[in-house]
């Protein structure tokens, strides 16, 4: 066992200590670090009482919706929440000439319960402030109720398979009857920083890793490796050990200070709230917390995919040049592709198989699941698993092809 | 000219070169089809496909022909009134989903579809001014306000230009751009051309990706090969193998970049035919200044294409000149590429500027904008850039490979 890691020491200096290495991982360190300041630098302008446009600056804004949504955390959405936003609303005057949003009475009353607003106005159907202004404390009490039919008549009509119609079902019994609001900034914000974040860190393993097996090709040290003693199995296990090794770590990091930031910045509250405060129907009775944790899972999955893939290509290609081009169209090439809502549910859940896609918080989080043999799993459950076997497969034929590589 | 034979020919033999040109040649005839049969293609009520796009797209070439040529007011109301029709009481039925009531789908098909684009003309314009933004149709919006189609136009554009814009002569310079759009509009079914356009930004980015494929080893695999120092030592001299390897690049880049686009293009005129060209790009988004026609906005797509895939070339080819090996300047090339697209949203405002000046960080859509930087308008900007930095990337990249000293 020491022999193994004395190996796996060697073969960690190796990929560490290259210039190019230290670059890739500065850099990706350096923009996983700066990314978070991205949304808060600069001014945005608002009206003040007399009409005369102010600046604010972008941090401040974010911090009055944070201390706006701190400040209603923990209410439960009922008819006195949403008559109160109501009353708020009330106040906004709405003209043909000027954005409502754009008025003194939103900055003023309305924009505090704004995120209220998004969600009654969702489960209602409303299509616009007027008709939130008009809204009775009789339509507000009928709001759990609507929300919830809303739920059950796209369960009864959607075209999914009786197994998922099941499971969609279950999840809606399980869910609690009401919800409470929670604000949760921090954790929208790592959730779209992160999808940035994993891509530019799944292109730095394909960089740091591209070489592992075919920098000895090109160099001649396959003809040592491979003749030597524990050259056709400690060696390439070795290898394989630190590339993953360090994969995880530098997802780990990186995971570790986005979320810092991120909950810094916007505060760590909202990790208790329900999932059904992103979006009108998540079949997942989950927190946002868990969920947050269950996308870091996936993302990390993901990238040791690319690991792996990446060491595969390099056992079979001469020289890290193609490895890197392929695994960079690999990565790349699934943010151009833009599906039409017309294909099949199970053509998108194969595509959140990609590993850009599944380092995407809508990719784990996806509302159908994948049915296995009648058993409903859950994307969140699925990539990892998913990922995990195409991993092994990819490290098994990666072994095998540099074991039974024949030097020329 | 024969070193630069030698040197064309030496890129076109490369295997890398060849599969990663296959695949581009590939993926645009996948897109031209895939534009064709699935994104015009025509889906009921559930989402499914009804028809393939290529029965779509002349079917709906068909319906035009009603509303074809100059946009008058006469046509904007017998549209308006189509869809009042749709959403009379006796053709409204309740959604299954929600409740509410729309139109059932006799009434749509008979009423909404025969309008084809015409609907979303409507319904792009009304839906910016606030008091109508929130609807789903244009059904509350009065016959009046329908009748001054461009009364209602020009003044959501002034109050988006005065809104945004607190310098004065920048904001002149958008409202006299506005002034020179041609009125009354031109229509035809315009959905075809709209997403033949939406899908070209990516066709360059391939290309560019080709470039950087075959520019990667242009000089560095000369060392690393060890025949710089025979290369070096011929009676040519350096500078003019130099010159000859860039221009046998810049070549095969341009080469790339018309086989590509020029490939879409033609798929593009196959299925959807040259009308709709001359509608203005106001059709797919109102609020724009440009007085530019779709065709004339694909057209500026392909020139920024073309400026930013020789930018790439001129760029790797210098980062290949100065590096030991091909790995780091493919390195460097794909971050040139990737990274700026990937960081395109969380770049904060007040360095705008320099996602103008990088190349493939933006496209044809700045036409809509009115971004403007140093009072120029950054479309303008965005060609300059890619060709100042060709012209700075090809000296250098010769002098790299001059200097550059044989071990």
């Amino acid at each position: 066992m020491n022999l193994f890691f004395n190996l796996a020491g060697y073969e960690f200096k190796k990929v560490i200590c290259k210039k190019s290495s230290v670059i890739v991982l500065t850099l990706v360190i350096l923009i996983s670090a700066f990314s978070v300041f991205g949304t808060i630098i600069g001014d945005c302008y608002y009206l003040d009482e007399n009409g005369n446009e102010v600046a604010v600056s972008r941090y401040e804004d974010e911090m009055t919706d944070r201390r706006y949504g701190e400040e209603l955390s923990g209410r439960v959405i009922d008819a006195d929440l949403i008559m109160e936003a109501v009353e708020a609303y009330k106040k906004v005057p709405i003209s043909e000439n000027t954005w409502y949003t754009d008025t003194v009475e939103y900055q003023q009353y309305a924009r505090k319960y704004s995120e209220i607003y998004g969600i009654v106005r969702r489960a209602l159907g409303l299509k616009n402030p007027e008709e939130f202004q008009k809204l009775t404390r009789e339509q507000a009490k009928q709001f759990d109720e609507i929300r919830r039919a809303n739920w059950q008549s796209v369960i009864d009509n959607y075209k999914i398979s009786e197994n998922m119609r099941a499971y969609w079902q279950k999840c809606l019994d399980e869910s609690p009857e009401t919800l409470t609001y929670e604000y949760s900034g921090g954790y929208s914000r790592f959730a779209a920083i992160m999808y940035t974040t994993a891509i530019i860190a799944g292109a730095a393993l394909a960089i740091l890793f591209s070489g592992i097996f075919s920098q000895e090709y090109t160099s001649g040290a396959a003809s040592l490796i491979l003749s030597s003693k524990h050259g056709k199995g400690l060696v390439i296990g070795a290898k394989l050990f630190v590339a993953f090794v360090i994969s995880a770590v530098l997802i780990i990091l990186l995971t570790v200070i986005s979320y810092a930031e991120t909950m810094i910045v916007w505060g760590s509250g909202g990790a208790d709230g329900s999932l059904l405060m992103l979006g009108d129907i998540f079949p997942y009775n989950i927190t946002i917390g868990q969920s947050a944790l269950l996308y870091s899972v996936c993302m990390l999955a993901a990238c040791l995919l690319v690991t792996a893939i990446t060491a595969l290509l390099s056992a079979v290609f001469k020289t890290p040049f193609s490895t890197v081009v392929i695994m960079a169209i690999f990565l790349i090439a699934p943010m151009f592709i833009v599906l039409p809502d017309s294909m099949p549910i199970w053509v998108f859940l194969l595509e959140n198989l990609l590993p850009t896609n599944m380092m995407a918080f809508w990719g784990a989080m996806y509302e159908f699941q994948y049915d296995i043999f009648g058993l409903m799993i859950p994307p969140y459950v699925f990539i990892p698993v998913f990922a995990a076997a195409v991993s092994c497969i990819c490290v098994f034929f990666a072994y095998r092809i540099f074991r039974k590589h024949q030097i020329g | 000219m024969a070193l630069f034979k030698w040197e064309l020919i030496k890129i076109v033999r490369r295997k890398s070169v060849k599969i990663a040109l296959m695949l581009a040649v590939f993926y645009v005839i996948f897109s031209v089809i895939y534009n064709a049969v699935v994104n015009l293609g025509f889906n009921d009520e559930t989402g499914r496909p009804k028809a393939n796009g290529i029965s779509e797209i002349a079917r709906q070439y068909e319906f035009a022909e009603k509303y074809k040529g100059d946009l008058t007011e006469d046509k904007l109301l017998s549209a308006y009134h189509d869809i009042l029709a749709a959403y009379l009481e006796e053709n409204l039925v309740e959604n299954e989903y929600d409740g509410s009531l729309t139109p059932s789908q006799e009434a749509w098909d008979k009423y909404i579809v025969p309008l084809g684009t015409m609907q979303y003309v409507l319904r792009n314009v009304y839906n910016l001014v606030p008091e109508y933004s929130y609807f789903n149709s244009i059904i509350d919006v009065p016959e009046e306000m329908i009748e001054d189609f461009y009364g209602v136009h020009k003044k959501i554009n002034e109050n988006f230009i005065n809104s945004k814009i607190s310098n004065e002569k920048d904001r002149d310079f958008f409202l006299k751009q506005y002034e020179k759009i041609h009125k009354p509009f031109q229509y035809d079914w315009y959905d075809g051309q709209a997403i033949y356009l939406e899908a070209l930004p990516p066709i360059p980015v391939i290309a560019a990706l080709v470039c950087a494929i075959f520019s990667a080893p242009l000089y560095a695999s000369e060392y690393s090969g060890k025949t710089d120092s025979v290369i070096m030592a011929a009676k040519y001299g350096k500078r003019k193998i130099a010159a000859a390897k860039l221009l046998a690049a810049l070549t095969f880049s341009a080469f790339t970049y018309v086989l590509c686009v020029g490939l879409y293009v033609v798929g593009q005129l196959i299925f959807v035919g040259t009308r709709a060209l001359d509608c203005p790009i106001q059709f797919i988004k109102p609020i724009a200044s440009a007085p530019f026609t779709i065709g004339q906005a694909e057209f500026y797509q392909i020139v920024l294409g073309f400026v930013c895939c020789m930018a790439i070339t001129a760029f790797t080819s210098l980062i290949s000149s100065y590096v030991k090996s091909s790995f780091p300047a493919i390195i460097v090339s794909l971050s040139a590429i990737f990274i700026p697209i990937l960081l395109n949203g969380s770049i904060p405002e007040m360095f705008d500027f320099i996602t103008a000046v990088i190349p493939f960080m933006r496209d044809y859509t700045e036409l809509f904008g009115i971004n403007i930087y140093f009072h120029i308008w950054s479309p303008y900007i965005m060609i300059i850039s890619p060709i100042i930095i060709f012209m700075i990337c090809m000296p250098f990249a010769v002098m790299g490979f001059e200097r550059h000293q044989a071990k």
